[in-house]
């Protein structure tokens, strides 16, 4: 299997040169480390350094992710593919204010065509309240041609974003969750998309990794923000397509158990419950196979488009969802 | 490729294929293992097999080209009304196993 979600909480160690995961009094799980390429950990994990010592030898990434699905950090294999070619030509992107900007316009104009995709979906579907909040974006997505600093870029990125969000009450009562909060979320949906933005997240680093690309130099988010990665920036696109959409489904279909979160003193956790329920989702979602392949095998398509961007192959376009 | 492969050697040397096998797929039932791998590795599997095998053990491998050509589901009878459930195997199905 290429990719591990460990939920609950357990101890990893190795033995037989493979890893076993031992969930609570009875459950002991052996994992074929050949052909493992991710662990992801979302619960509370005691791992030992022959663990991290044969996940670094057999190219195996561990993912740590923190109680709201913010991912806290990053155990990388030895020898990741990276070229210095490749390298030096996502440094010259960044070091050229116009390049840099074109590359940031396209990630932009990107999330943004997806993010109206969704709503114009809904309006399609005959949801009329939307029109005007289309209306806006779609302003907004016209003038990034003349945005002329990355900076300004964030920002519209940041008002399309916030126009989105207003329009999920309209879409449905139930999506309405007050004001974005990130750290700590204090409703379902508000921990709902930190989750699933986290798992989008690793899935990009992850897909990333397996090409040229280094993650730390990137066009979009810069060192203004405490980590500049490529992964945020290529995950702005798929966050609307794969995340929200994810999190329609589940709320608008009455999915949504209590038995998912813990609400403590305006803070929303999800429960070991809630975290396998939303995983199984969550893999259905990413592993699917449609007509242009998993949306594993997208984001892993469009990280190459960027590297063949850079090396001058072909000018990237954005992945679009199809509406 | 989706392989499985089962062994029926003598007890003493169960050990050796079970280390051996746990590596590289999941083990399923009893001498029984299934699992996604690359053609790299399922030759470094026949390699690593091929040093520990003796004329007495018997291995069988079944091989499917793609894992997506086949369907691998668990059969369980639940306790009480007797009917049989069935269920697929998210592992196989999509290459990701949720602990």
């Amino acid at each position: 299997m290429d990719t591990l979600f460990v939920s609950k909480d357990c101890k990893i160690l190795r033995e037989d040169s493979t890893l076993v995961v031992t969930t609570g009094a009875s459950g002991r799980r052996r994992i074929p480390v050949e052909g493992l390429r991710h662990v992801i950990v979302a619960g509370e994990a005691q791992l030992t350094t022959a663990v991290l010592g044969l996940c670094g030898r057999s190219g195996v990434r561990v993912t740590i992710l923190d109680w709201h699905g913010n991912v806290t950090g990053c155990f990388e294999p030895r020898g990741s593919s990276s070229s210095g070619k490749v390298r030096l030509l996502q440094a010259r992107h960044l070091c050229d204010p116009a390049l840099r900007l074109s590359m940031a316009r396209a990630f932009v104009s990107g999330a943004g065509a997806n993010i109206l995709a969704n709503l114009r979906y809904r309006l399609w579907r005959g949801n009329a309240n939307l029109a005007p909040i289309v209306g806006k974006i779609e302003i907004i997505l016209t003038g990034l041609e003349r945005a002329a600093s990355v900076e300004s870029l964030m920002g519209m990125e940041g008002q399309m974003r916030a126009f989105y969000y207003e329009a999920w009450p309209l879409i449905d009562p139930r999506l309405d969750f007050g004001k974005r909060r990130r750290r700590p979320p204090d409703n379902p949906v508000n921990c709902l998309i930190s989750w699933f933005n986290g798992l989008a997240y690793a899935l990009v680093r992850n897909e990333v990794a397996k090409t040229h690309l280094d993650d730390s130099i990137a066009f979009l988010h810069s060192a203004q923000e405490a980590r500049a990665s490529l992964a945020l920036d290529i995950a702005e696109i798929f966050k609307p397509s794969i995340c929200d959409t994810l999190i329609f489904e589940i709320v608008l279909r009455d999915q949504m158990d209590g038995v998912w979160f813990h609400q403590q003193e305006g803070v929303c956790r999800l429960s070991e419950a809630g975290r396998q329920a939303t995983l199984e989702r969550w893999v259905r979602k990413i592993e699917d196979r449609g007509g242009d392949g998993s949306f594993r095998d997208i984001i892993r398509a469009e990280a190459l488009a960027v590297e063949r961007h850079l090396l001058g192959i072909q000018t990237y376009r954005p992945w679009r969802r199809k509406v | 490729m989706f392989l499985v492969i089962t062994y029926d050697v003598a007890s003493d040397r169960t050990k050796i294929f079970r280390k051996l096998l746990v590596r590289y797929l999941t083990h399923e039932q009893n001498s029984v293992f299934a699992g996604d791998i690359t053609e790299s590795s399922w030759r470094k599997l026949k390699a690593d097999l091929s040093q520990r095998t003796i004329p007495a053990d018997r291995l069988l491998v079944f091989k499917a080209e793609n894992r997506h050509n086949m369907t691998a589901l668990i059969l369980s009878k639940a306790a009480g009304n007797g009917a049989m459930v069935e269920r697929s195997i998210l592992h196989h199905e999509s290459g990701t196993l949720i602990l």
